[in-house]
């Protein structure tokens, strides 16, 4: 029953983002499935914000006061677009046996994270001491309340804590196994934002054959519902994800409506975990930059979307004395010993095949060997370069840290962005080599 | 280069068709042990003689109560913290810090994982042994 009811709940959340989409005219050059993750996206961003309202303006988290304004949203988006919230049947392209293949090993490895989503409850250690821990307060609380977040020093940002609670409240009760479908949502929305983007680009079965080497990154099928399902760093690499492509967008076509989106999403990111801040400064700085290359400085203005809840959650923890922060938890340090630590423990990340088979491997093979870049290439690698720097210093400089406990959770974060950069700049490399026949573009 | 990029493509392409086989195989597996399972079995399996512990003191303390815990793993407090909220839980690692705590009379409960301990202020209240660890006992304020 649980489980249906949170297959409903991820339903409806993708439909608060799909009619705010379609009430802002957003997206309209995006395709379907595109529209689909960042509905998902969006709905889970403004499930954040709801509580987080609420809660600050002392409405209860009862179901009724959850559902009312969505409710009212979805008919509205009914009345005003007279019904169109229907969507279109996708337009159907033949597959011959190898597509097949390669769709039938997509879907045998999404069935498999679902399945191992709900076998068990939350296994990882950061799942139930940490962001499930957070939800179950929270819930039981009925509310944010700041002793209970002094007491536990609740410190972290709460997109993903809120979204959690909010399955809670609206199952009446706490169910540790249903609640991990959740990362299962999150595989499968970056998983259709992947293949849609990448297929705008290259032939159908170089897309398939692409999203078939995503799905089966073991370290991704780990977050998506087997051991390390539960935590925040697979929603945190979908959000970078969906900021890095709308980034793209902006950067071709400078649209406000793309910024807008772009500026929301990357508030998001801040707000689901501390790597976040760093990761929506990297791609902001991108934007910024695109916005005094063009002169858009009008387009400054909807910066504030992204800065808002950071700097409003900021202010909240300070008023209420929630001093606690990273670097006071993680005391600065240095040694020798942890430098090559570092080093070591991080490069040897990067080379292991039964965690992320061969995507990094290749991913700094073509960095180093290919060094012709685009500028969306350029792009994508400050990205990914900046933030394992944020991750290099961390485990330099500050105490707690080292890549042994959490860089295979880390590079979750920059994922998809390498794994797009891998398939970008593999795709013409292919087109003079001996697997062009393989990847034949139809 | 380019020649080495196919291999390496080509090997990956491989691997992830294994490693789809590999999980095909293993949801049968999977399925086999944990399938039969209760969700309370199935917590035991993932956390041990910790989850009965913490199962232990569950049983042993009224919802909104204070328990000390003395224990020297790590996990015993946070997964206490986790099953048992909204109960207060706060751990001692070494004995002089237990002892501290249990003077202070603060706690409505103490709990000990695999210790002995000398308890003032409280009574015994239940005592289970497992497997694993000699004895878990629990004690109330008087």
């Amino acid at each position: 029953m649980n489980i249906a009811l949170v297959l409903l709940i991820i339903i409806f959340i993708t439909l608060i983002g799909y009619s705010l989409i379609r009430i802002l005219g957003l997206l309209k050059e995006f395709s379907l499935l595109s529209r689909l993750s960042y509905s998902f996206g969006l709905g889970v961003g403004m499930i954040f914000l709801q509580m987080y309202t609420y809660t600050r303006l002392d409405v209860p988290w009862t179901r009724t006061y959850l559902f009312l304004p969505w409710i009212a949203v979805f008919l509205f988006t009914i009345v005003r677009y007279k019904f169109s919230l229907r969507i279109k049947r996708p337009r159907m392209i033949k597959i011959n046996k190898l597509e097949s293949l390669l769709i039938i090993g997509i879907a045998i490895s999404f069935f498999y994270v679902v399945f191992e989503a709900l076998l068990r409850p939350a296994t990882t250690w950061d799942s139930w001491a940490t962001w499930l821990f957070e939800a179950k307060v929270l819930f039981l609380n009925g509310g944010i309340d700041v002793n209970t977040l002094r007491h536990f020093n609740f410190y972290y940002p709460l997109v993903i804590y809120l979204l959690d609670t909010f399955v809670y409240a609206v199952l009446g009760k706490i169910d540790d196994t249903a609640i991990l479908l959740l990362s299962s949502a999150f595989y499968f929305f970056s998983t259709i934002l992947f293949f849609d983007v990448i297929r705008k680009r290259v032939s159908i079965r170089y897309a398939l054959v692409f999203t078939f080497l995503l799905v089966t990154t073991q370290n991704f099928i780990r977050h998506g519902g087997r051991m390390e399902a539960g935590i925040a760093d697979l929603p945190l690499g979908f959000y970078s994800f969906c900021c890095l492509i709308l980034l793209l967008e902006y950067i071709k076509n400078s649209s406000y409506k793309v910024l807008f989106l772009l500026t929301a999403f990357l508030g998001f990111t801040a707000m689901i975990k501390f790597e976040g801040v760093t990761l929506s400064i990297f791609i902001g700085a991108c934007a910024l930059l695109h916005i005094y290359k063009k002169g858009l400085y009008k387009h400054l203005l909807f910066f504030v979307f992204w800065i808002i809840p950071v700097v409003d959650w900021q202010i909240y923890r300070k008023v209420n004395g929630l001093d606690l922060n990273y670097l006071s938890v993680h005391p600065l340090v240095f040694s020798v010993n942890k430098t090559v630590n570092a080093m070591v423990g991080t490069v040897r990340e990067f080379i292991n095949i039964k965690s992320w088979n061969f995507i990094w491997i290749i991913y700094f093979y073509l960095v180093v060997l290919f060094r012709k870049f685009s500028r969306e290439q350029l792009v994508l690698n400050f990205i990914i370069f900046s933030q394992l720097s944020v991750y290099i210093i961390t485990y330099l400089f500050t105490t707690g840290n080292d890549p042994e406990s959490s860089i295979e959770r880390l590079l979750m974060h920059v994922f998809f962005i390498a794994f797009f950069y891998v398939t970008i700049t593999v795709k013409p490399l292919l087109q003079s080599a001996q697997i062009k026949k393989l990847l034949k573009p139809r | 280069m380019q020649v080495i990029l196919c291999i390496l493509i080509i090997l990956w392409i491989g691997l992830s068709s294994l490693d789809v086989v590999y999980n095909s195989l293993k949801t049968v597996s999977e399925a086999k042990y944990w399938l039969p399972l209760s969700d309370s079995q199935k917590r035991h399996e993932i956390f041990g003689d910790t989850y009965d512990f913490i199962n232990f003191i569950k049983n042993n303390s009224s919802e909104h109560a204070s328990v000390l815990i003395y224990s020297n793993n790590d996990m015993v407090y946070y997964l206490g913290r986790y099953y048992l909220y909204p109960r207060e839980i706060k751990a001692a690692q070494n004995t002089q810090q237990f002892n501290l705590l249990q003077q202070s009379k603060k706690f409505d409960y103490v709990a000990l994982f695999d210790k002995t301990a000398v308890i003032s202020n409280y009574s015994f209240l239940a005592s289970k042994s497992s497997e694993q660890h000699n004895s878990w006992s629990m004690y109330k304020n008087k």
